[in-house]
């Protein structure tokens, strides 16, 4: 059973109720953080379901300069997971992630480098933009008294769950293990064990996952358990780890290219851009998954039941390297379609973004506003979740039997030698395959790894 | 048709004067990219490393359970020059003293026996004096030398461009005439582009076997260890109801080092060093495991699919005198998918192993648990991994299903083009 009246709200949900959020990104200065983090720590949002629903949210999350602010000591920083220590603009990380050339940490808004560093976030949902400012105003008065450099970042959920480009989004997301099982359980997307979220609960390998700890310390508030022996703190227990990445959006650029490309690909078909799109997607604009036999899959109202198997075992319908493939290749993987759904299982992330920016409406011309995704995720394994989807998946030059190409729409990496200079994206149909050329309209533009304690741990932290 | 020439590996354990451990170490790191590119002008050379084992007590070794690593003797520092090579030791000696020789000089200077500057007849003799035998050797893609893996990379790339530029005439035609007529075309431009359309004979290093049939050849030893594994087990179970079990601990400064080194690359390199637990039981299931593996691992070069790992290229465990065993690696794509491939699929085999060295997470039986716990098998493989700064590949970009598959490509063109074996290019050719 989770506990979910210490795990932060954001972990258990994506909060629809409220759909304007805004993004405080923290830099702690002087020694205002304690105090700070004390003083919000009875308004953050825990995950009972009550809280979770109100009309107001908050939930905080801290990186590892934060955390060091926050006078937590060496030796437990050790016991955070290397790449958090590192954190996201690292050139280790860089390299792993792909994040070079014009995605590198140096050209980001914030995170990227000392001057933007980001210490903590605090993330705020409200239903309304006047409901927004008005718990802004509150906590901006709280910032300026404990002296934290702060900026924001707005974004919401749009009311037709379409991202800028136009497809739908968030269909698939995380289901949790336990609880009721359904009758009619989607035998393509495996519930995933709670522990691949929240640290403190068994996981896809059926473990504990690792989790950081801290000096036994006495509080006046209720401090996480003691662990080894009594000798330490339990700092994850119900925390999270979450990945947070703005990503820029060129929507008339993108519009211009698939056009282009759409036109040459199927020439006869006056909805050649929507086509040629969706191909780079693997879904249509609806959300409806291309690898779905379309005679069979008609009537199925549920867009995330489907696999790359059954349906689409000649991939005549989608490709490859399609972005919702790469990103979840569910029985895809190898030769073993169950095989597959197990691995996928431990490589999982829930997601958490919202866009930011005004849409552009179709055929409208470039209004050169700033728009995209304030991508969000959570995962108790950096390394295994978020990076390895990144590295071995998104940004993975052989995956699934190719050999040179990127995910369509967020890869980037340095150039291979074997790409002779120029990015493709293939379509594999019955004959040859056609590879076309491709062009790149989402540019990273900021990010942190944060860590999102559990009510416990938070005390902790802010105990003086 | 040419006859394909058969892959080996050579490991060499040269010894390390007295107190030039750190100054090797220092040497590597800041002559890897002189000496790598050299290495590129070795034709035999598909994989190749010089790595630094230091030096350790017995007793450093020691577990939580406070049993001892094999402690024969004191473990020397080494340099392992480890290479994965086409044809003849010789010949393969004499390229690599033509090609790094003279730039050599520094590193087997600081290594015993070594009196320079020397040729190409003493280097020979050297490194021949210091081999030692893998105790299981993999190879994925058996009878391609280095410069057919790359011919065979160009013409994939070559088809590729064929069909990009002759799309409107190809499209309309059936999957048969499409590839006749690649076929046709790459056949002329064959000889000045850089790769040929020939059949290559393939030299495999064992028989195709079975799982069931390698492990029934070993029925009783197998049954024999496991039972042995049990008493031990139950006895360490006693004994550690007084002893705290503390996991061994990752070096920060060496992960931090082969993390920097790994991170970004498409194909990459694996050294660790295991230390044999102390006692006749565990070695002797230790040399029983490597010749089980030796066996799964000739047998798997077939498929390219080692205990369902489709990513190594070559891989081989070395047992020193010492106690030490070596494990070389040579993978696609990440360490953490590396692992996961490890725990996920090769788990048994690989407890099978290690279990019986020092450190390893908790094992069952011999073969269960262990390398199951994810977290604990990644912490200890690598507290016990290497830095590997002098690391080569001669196709860094190559995953080993591309170099099957480009091979496969090249076989089906080679000859009269039928109707599967035209379906099978374009099915292959995804990108």
């Amino acid at each position: 059973m989770l506990e979910r009246a210490d795990i932060q709200g954001l972990v258990l949900s994506g909060y629809a109720k409220a759909p304007r959020a805004r993004c405080f990104l923290i830099r702690f200065a002087g020694d205002g953080a304690k105090p700070w983090l004390g003083r919000i720590l009875p308004r953050v949002t825990t995950g009972t379901r009550r809280e979770r629903g109100a009309k107001a949210q908050l939930n905080v999350a801290l990186s590892a300069t934060g955390l060091r602010a926050l006078g937590l000591p060496e030796s437990s920083l050790v016991t955070f997971p290397r790449e958090f220590v590192q954190g996201m603009a690292d050139p280790e990380r860089s390299l792993v992630l792909g994040d070079v050339g014009s995605q590198a940490p140096e050209r980001w808004e914030f995170g990227g480098t000392e001057r933007t560093r980001v210490d903590a976030v605090l993330l705020t949902y409200a239903t309304d933009d006047a409901e927004l400012d008005e718990l802004s105003a509150e906590l901006e008065e709280d910032f300026e008294r404990f002296g934290l450099e702060v900026s924001e970042e707005d974004s919401y959920l749009p009311v037709d769950r379409r991202e800028h480009f136009g497809f739908r989004d968030g269909i698939s997301n995380v289901r949790l293990a336990g609880g009721f099982r359904l009758r009619n359980e989607n035998p393509f997307d495996l519930r995933v064990p709670p522990g691949e979220f929240v640290l403190g609960y068994l996981n896809a390998y059926g473990r504990f996952p690792e989790s950081p700890r801290g000096p036994v310390r006495q509080g006046t508030r209720r401090m996480p358990r003691l662990t080894d022996a009594r000798r330490a703190m339990d700092l994850g227990e119900n925390g999270s780890f979450l990945v947070l990445r703005k990503l820029a959006q060129d929507v008339s650029g993108f519009r211009g290219y698939v056009a282009r490309e759409g036109s040459t690909v199927f020439p006869q078909d006056p909805r050649g851009a929507e086509r040629f799109a969706s191909l780079l997607v693997g879904r249509t604009p609806d959300g409806v998954p291309l690898a779905r036999d379309p005679l069979l899959g008609r009537g199925t109202s549920d867009l995330n039941r489907f696999g790359y198997r059954e349906g689409d075992e000649l991939t005549t319908r989608c490709p490859f390297g399609a972005h919702v493939r790469r990103a979840n290749p569910r029985d895809g993987l190898g030769d073993d379609p169950a095989e597959s759904l197990r691995h996928v299982r431990g490589h999982r992330l829930i997601r958490r973004g919202r866009l930011y920016g005004p849409p552009l409406a179709p055929g409208a011309a470039d209004d050169r506003q700033a728009r995209g995704i304030l991508f969000l995720a959570l995962c108790a394994n950096l390394r295994r979740q978020f990076e390895f989807v990144q590295e071995t998946w998104l940004n993975g030059a052989k995956f699934s039997g190719l050999t040179h190409e990127r995910d369509p729409l967020v890869g980037s990496g340095r150039p291979l030698e074997s790409s002779d200079g120029r990015e493709t994206f293939s379509l594999q149909g019955e004959g040859m395959r056609r590879s076309c050329s491709l062009e790149r309209f989402v540019t990273m533009r900021g990010g942190a790894y944060l860590f999102l304690p559990g009510l416990r741990g938070l005390s902790y932290l802010a105990e003086p | 048709m040419p006859s394909g020439v058969r892959q080996q590996a050579l490991t060499a354990l040269l010894p390390v004067r007295h107190g030039q451990a750190p100054a090797l170490d220092a040497w590597l790191v800041a002559e890897a990219p002189a000496i790598t590119a050299r290495l590129a002008f070795v034709p035999s050379l598909h994989f190749g490393r010089f790595v630094l084992l230091p030096g350790a007590d017995a007793d450093a070794d020691a577990d939580a359970s406070g049993q001892a690593g094999a402690g024969m003797q004191r473990a020397l520092p080494l340099v392992a020059l480890e290479t994965s090579f086409d044809g003849e030791l010789a010949t393969h000696l004499d390229e690599l003293w033509a090609a790094a020789g003279v730039a050599l000089e520094p590193l087997l200077g600081r290594c015993e026996g070594w009196s320079g500057p020397g040729d190409a007849a003493a280097f020979g003799r050297y490194v021949r004096a210091h081999l030692r035998e893998s105790a299981a050797f993999f190879a994925a893609h058996p009878g391609l030398t280095v410069g057919r893996v790359q011919a065979d990379a160009r013409l994939r790339r070559a088809l590729g461009r064929y069909l990009d530029g002759h799309r409107p005439a190809l499209e309309p035609l059936e999957p048969l005439e499409i590839v006749r007529r690649a076929q046709a075309a790459l056949s002329v431009a064959a000889p000045d582009a850089g790769f040929e359309l020939v059949a290559v004979e393939r030299v495999l290093t064992g028989a195709p076997k079975s799982v069931v049939r390698v492990l029934l050849g070993h029925a009783l030893s197998l049954v024999f260890t496991v039972l042995l594994a049990l008493i031990y087990d139950l006895s360490d179970l006693l004994s550690g109801l007084w002893r705290d079990a503390a996991p061994s601990a990752p070096n920060p400064a060496l992960v931090a080092r082969a993390g920097r080194e790994e991170a970004g690359r498409l194909v990459n390199g694996l050294t660790h060093v295991a230390v044999l637990k102390a006692g006749s039981f565990r070695r002797g299931a230790l040399r029983l495991a490597l010749r089980i593996t030796d066996e799964l691992a000739r047998a798997a070069s077939f498929s390219g699919d080692l205990g369902g790992i489709q990513s190594i290229h070559f891989a081989r465990w070395v047992l020193l005198s010492d106690g030490r065993l070596v494990f070389f690696s040579n993978y696609d794509g990440s360490w953490e998918a590396y692992l996961g491939d490890f725990i996920e699929r090769a788990s048994r085999a690989l407890t099978m192993i290690w279990s019986n060295t020092v450190g390893f997470p908790p094992t069952f039986a011999w073969v269960l648990g262990g390398a199951r716990d994810e977290a604990g098998f990644k912490r200890w493989t690598r507290a016990r991994q290497l830095p590997t700064p002098l690391w080569y590949s001669a196709y860094p970009e190559l995953s080993v299903a591309e170099v099957r598959k480009n091979a496969e490509i090249r076989e089906i063109l080679a000859r009269e083009v039928d109707e599967a074996g035209a379906r099978r290019v374009l099915e292959v050719l995804r990108d």
